[in-house]
């Protein structure tokens, strides 16, 4: 029951969090999408570059 | 370096993009209205700016309603609030042939502004018109800053033009060269044409991938705005365009499949190529096809060409096409690495 009741906290107070977030995020001007946006494709281009340089030290070992 | 020129543009260009895409300010506009409803009881309208400087520019400001017939209704700012607050009163027209009006806002520092879908309730449609001149309070300035345009529910996001739809253009240079590379694999029977082929789909689909992540995190902020910020509704939207190119880009990890279930080396790479040219027609024809003819939420819809001049203005341009020039040369720059470290590999496993 108390572990229920917990959970539940923690929702209540997740939601709210999670609209407080929604709203400061549009009073911004949506300025943190382009953000998010722009980490995306950087992190991606990193993320593929990284493996690309696994590939080649595996090579380079041979 | 004189082979490297292009890589050296598409460095520039990004870094341009960057600079220019994200430090350009967006154009005042108007937010909200407190009602889309005018009636007798209710004259007096709350008006939400952004970016705009109503307090600074009190003086120069003035009001009108204007609506396609080209009646005008005139109104006063009776209070400004705040540079982004000010309270319209209507000056409340019961005879106008046509009941939806644009509520415009002009300043010399912002220019007019526009909101439009303004209705008068019982307003007697068709009856008489009231005033077919001008409002001499109204003086329309115009602005010529450079700026991007204001688009309601995009914001600032409007910027992301610059770094979500150039994945796609990438895209389809890549997967045609891949295309391509599997075409003259077929003529001439060279295996590092298959290789060239083979990478240029993995670049392909890391860009798919990239398209997806990014058009759906957009998605869940601007069409999918009333949707909770922790609810799983939103971040796939119901969009022609973009179910059609996650399909394509399962067809295209599909190719990956098929070449590893054939044992023989050379009949899989002849197989994958065949498979190849039919995905990039396929690949086509859901990204650039089948969204136009169903409709949809992406711009351009409805059998009008993408990125016309409603969509799209000048300023925009500027940035947009060097941002697709510059991400179509980063990603056949990685192209090229990625496929000399595989033709690599495939010597020192064959020479060996």
């Amino acid at each position: 029951m108390r572990t229920k009741i917990f959970v539940l906290f923690t929702l209540i107070a997740f939601h709210c969090r999670a609209e407080g977030l929604k709203e400061s995020i549009h009073h911004s001007g949506l300025i943190w999408i382009v953000v998010a946006v722009l980490m995306i494709v950087l992190i991606g281009i990193f993320a593929y570059l990284f493996r690309l340089e696994k590939k080649l030290k595996e090579i380079e070992k041979q | 370096m004189q082979n490297n020129w292009w890589k050296i543009l598409a460095c520039i260009l990004l870094i341009y993009t960057l600079i220019v895409g994200l430090s350009t300010p967006i154009e005042p506009g108007l937010k909200s209205v407190s009602s889309l409803i005018i009636s007798p009881e209710n004259t007096s309208i709350h008006v939400e700016g952004y970016n705009t400087h109503f307090l600074d520019q009190k003086e120069s400001q003035s009001v009108t309603l204007r609506n396609d017939s080209g009646q005008w209704v005139c109104a006063e700012i009776s209070k400004v609030i705040s540079n982004t607050e000010l309270l319209v009163e209507i000056d409340y027209t019961p005879k106008v042939s046509q009941a939806m009006f644009r509520l415009f806002i002009s300043n010399s520092l912002d220019g007019t502004m526009e909101y439009s879908d303004m209705n008068f309730k019982g307003a007697e449609v068709n009856a008489f018109i009231r005033a077919n001149s001008a409002c001499s309070n109204f003086t329309g300035y115009s602005k010529d800053t450079f700026a991007f345009p204001y688009v309601r529910n995009l914001y600032e996001s409007i910027r992301n033009l610059f770094f979500h739809v150039p994945m796609w253009f990438a895209m389809i240079v890549i997967m045609l060269l891949s295309a391509i590379y599997g075409i003259l694999y077929l003529a001439k029977g060279e295996i590092k044409r298959d290789i060239q082929s083979e990478t240029a789909i993995s670049v392909g689909l890391l860009l798919a991938f990239l398209g997806l992540a990014t058009g759906s995190v957009w998605a869940k902020f601007t069409w999918s705005e009333h949707t909770a910020i922790w609810s799983l509704q939103g971040w796939w939207v119901d969009d022609p365009k973009l179910n059609g190119s996650a399909i394509a880009t399962l067809i295209y990890c599909a190719y990956y499949v098929l070449k590893r279930s054939i044992n023989d080396k050379i009949s899989a790479a002849r197989i994958a190529a065949v498979y190849n040219i039919f995905a990039f027609v396929m690949f086509f024809v859901l990204i650039m096809i089948y969204p136009r003819i169903q409709g949809g939420l992406h711009p351009g819809m409805e059998n009008n060409p993408a990125f016309s001049s409603y969509d799209l203005n000048n300023n925009l341009r500027l940035v947009f096409y060097p941002a697709i020039i510059g991400f179509i040369l980063l990603s056949i720059w990685i192209w090229q690495i990625r496929s000399r470290i595989a033709w690599l590999k495939y010597k020192r496993e064959y020479e060996d």
